[in-house]
């Protein structure tokens, strides 16, 4: 499920596409990531024009409004045609696997363009190691920093969560943790607010199975997930130390002097 | 708060219900993981795609080449197009037969068309022979699950319901309740004049109805009746028992983690085994399914009702079934059921979802079950339905497709952190901050320094 088009643009140079919650809220996330583009790729734009991936009206079932939204992206990033990288597999996976759904039945001149689009798109630990060869970071963090890593369910069908992993662990005094859950925090866009207490259960219930594993870091590609779980957290007297992947990976650089 | 019937099932179910419902899905889920796993090399990866792609090709030459070979065996076929033409048409052929009594085999279609609480008002005795249907029936409820329909029951109170009823004294050892089932159902089978099943599957090429079941009361119930009815969707049928091969390895491996279920019963119509019925019907069932074939939910007849997708679904887990409403719950069910149930107002069923994709990694059929409920919740919104919480997203969408007010939205978000949003009692923001809190907004704050530093 979830799976990004088989034959996807690659280049050296690439778009930064920053998600409406970096934009918004995670703007060190987006910061962090850039610089890891500019560390490890030859240049990065990044198109004022760009608002949202249409997530929110997609996952809602409001597909007009959707399509409305992909649309206004993909004119955003039609300034030149190289691989759009965006520090989120949810947004990502929203752009390479679900925006073309929405465009069934829209016209095939729509729907090619749309998946043409599709295939520039990358999540950014992904197009790191996967594209870029980063095999690992020459970071380093305090010895014994454990690190719990949350794979977004979005992010399950793409290169993601091996690349996340292959680049948390090669940090220097990095112990990845283990937890036991891989069900749904419950964030689910509009779901957390039209079943609050579905959501809500489905949020602790994740929150106390990744905090058993005692972590110093809560490491995830999506901040979307971790904003859903920290709210939780901070609900429920529960220090949580969630971080974007990218702001971990650019703190580990800066530590060991590679950035 | 406007009233969202499926979270306040959530919050007003009883813990102890939750807790059984929860962990019988989690084992059920790890016990499939684990069978597919010894059984597989790449977990029956390659065979979900087969399964996938011989379901529904040539579903309709198929259905005629099963028709003939059904009658050829002697097995008279009848068509029902819609619940009530079904009911209609069994009881009366269970009137022709001059019948009193019918023992049932487990059949969700069978619950889909409300047949029991049917033939028990015409004066026909109906008892389930499975023993979770049996669980359920004396109490007059709906199945929970569509394989393990008395998933949310304990077994002390199943103990103290079986008393209550007639069925042995208060015994809460499993083993005792399913003897006392027994013996309850020994006297049933020898007194029943029809039975009455689904069909897992029926054979085209060979004329077969096939049942799988794990108690054998599928048999009992042949041995002792003179007429047996199955019902089915016309989706059952697959091409022949080759193909079928592909099917059965997937479904108690799905279903309940078991390589095969204990019985797998061929049924090739009348006159072939020596208790074999006398008479033998097939009813094919429509009820809205050709429309489904043939519109944009067409994956979702490709489903095999093993399970696994609410098994895995962390909102049934916290809810069952009957948090659904509708005879097929889960994420197979809030697709399906908005598409053939008409009696009730199932808008909101689509919306119980996070859209995880869980389902999707365990389905046997591989059906894209996420595709699928978010394309029926667009249906819904085009369709004019209002679902209790929902948020509209037009304004957004405005906002979001006008990158000049975006920026300044951007720029401007920082004065909400001046808003005290977490004392609203109300709206979305309302239920977001009932149990969550918000980081503080930091608009614009990346494109300035992209632009500086970029």
């Amino acid at each position: 499920m979830f799976t990004p088009p088989d034959d996807r643009v690659v280049g050296r140079r690439v778009n930064f596409m920053a998600t409406c919650l970096c934009d918004s809220i995670f703007s060190e996330a987006a910061i962090s990531s850039v610089k890891l583009l500019k560390k490890y790729a030859d240049s990065v734009v990044f198109p004022e024009n760009q608002t949202c991936c249409g997530q929110p009206a997609f996952n809602s079932g409001d597909f007009a409004s959707a399509r409305k939204v992909v649309l206004s992206t993909i004119e955003a990033f039609s300034g030149n045609d190289w691989p759009v990288v965006v520090p989120s597999a949810s947004c990502a996976a929203m752009l390479y696997h679900s925006a073309p759904e929405a465009f069934k039945g829209e016209g095939s001149s729509v729907l090619s363009r749309v998946e043409d689009f599709s295939k520039r798109v990358w999540e950014l630990c992904d197009y790191l190691v996967n594209v870029l060869g980063v095999g690992g970071l020459d970071g380093k963090l305090p010895a014994n920093t454990r690190v719990a890593i949350h794979n977004s369910c979005h992010s399950k069908g793409s290169g993601t969560p091996g690349a996340l992993r292959r680049l948390v662990s090669s940090i220097d005094g990095v112990e990845v943790v283990d937890f036991k859950s891989d069900s749904c925090c419950g964030f689910g866009g509009t779901f957390s607010v039209v079943f609050p207490q579905i959501s809500s259960e489905m949020g602790k219930a994740k929150v106390e199975a990744i905090m058993s594993a005692s972590p110093d870091v809560v490491v995830s590609a999506d901040t979307s997930c971790l904003l859903h779980q920290k709210g939780i957290a901070d609900k429920l007297g529960i220090k949580y130390p969630a971080k974007h992947a990218a702001t971990l990976f650019f703190e580990a650089l800066k530590n060991g002097g590679n950035i | 708060m406007a009233h969202q019937p499926i979270d306040e099932f959530c919050s007003s179910l009883n813990p102890s219900v939750k807790k059984a419902v929860t962990d019988a899905s989690v084992l059920s889920t790890q016990a499939r993981a684990e069978c597919l796993g010894r059984a597989y090399d790449d977990c029956g990866e390659k065979l979900r795609e087969l399964a996938n792609s011989i379901r529904l090709s040539d579903i309709y030459s198929n259905f005629e080449t099963a028709v003939k070979s059904l009658e050829s065996h002697g097995v008279r076929v009848l068509f029902a197009s819609d619940a009530k033409d079904a009911r209609e048409i069994i009881l009366d052929i269970i009137r022709e037969k001059e019948a009193k009594s019918v023992v049932k085999v487990k059949s969700m279609t069978t619950e889909e068309i409300e047949l029991n609480p049917f033939l028990i008002k015409n004066g026909v005795e109906t008892v389930e022979t499975d023993l979770g249907e049996l669980i359920i029936q004396i109490e007059n409820e709906k199945p929970s699950h569509i394989v393990k329909p008395a998933i949310h029951r304990k077994r002390d109170d199943i103990a103290r319901s079986f008393e209550k009823h007639g069925i042995g004294a208060y015994d809460e050892e499993p083993s005792h309740i399913t003897l006392n089932a027994r013996k309850y159902l020994r006297r049933k089978y020898f007194a029943a004049d029809v039975v009455i099943s689904g069909a897992n599957y029926i054979l085209a090429k060979e004329g077969a109805v096939v049942l799988a079941t794990n108690e054998g009361n599928a048999r009992f119930s042949m041995a002792g009746a003179k007429t047996h009815i199955a019902i089915a969707g016309f989706e059952k049928v697959v091409p022949s028992a080759r193909e079928l091969s592909v099917f059965l390895n997937l479904l108690a491996r799905s279903a309940t983690g078991q390589h095969s279920t204990i019985y797998t019963d061929f049924v090739r119509g009348v006159g072939g085994a020596k208790n074999s019925p006398l008479d033998m019907y097939v009813v094919f069932l429509d009820n809205g399914r050709s429309d489904i074939l043939r519109g944009e939910f067409s994956e979702i007849l490709k489903c095999m009702r093993c399970g696994a997708c609410m098994n895995r679904c962390p909102v049934f887990r916290l809810v069952g079934g009957h948090a659904y409403r509708a005879v097929y719950p889960g994420p197979l069910g809030i697709v399906l059921s908005p598409l053939i149930c008409k009696d009730g107002d199932y808008s909101d069923l689509p919306k119980a979802c996070s859209l995880c994709g869980a389902c999707a990694e365990v389905c046997p059929a591989k059906i894209p079950l996420p595709d699928l409920i978010v394309k029926m919740r667009d249906k819904m919104k085009r369709e004019g339905a209002r679902v209790p919480n929902d948020v509209n997203l037009k304004g957004w969408a405005f906002l979001a497709s006008s990158p000049r007010l975006w920026r300044l939205a951007m720029r401007l978000n920082k004065l909400a952190n001046f808003v005290p949003l977490s004392m609203v009692r109300f709206g979305p923001l309302g239920r977001w901050f009932k149990s969550r809190t918000l980081p503080k907004f930091k608009g614009g704050k990346f494109r300035k320094w992209f632009r500086k530093n970029g």
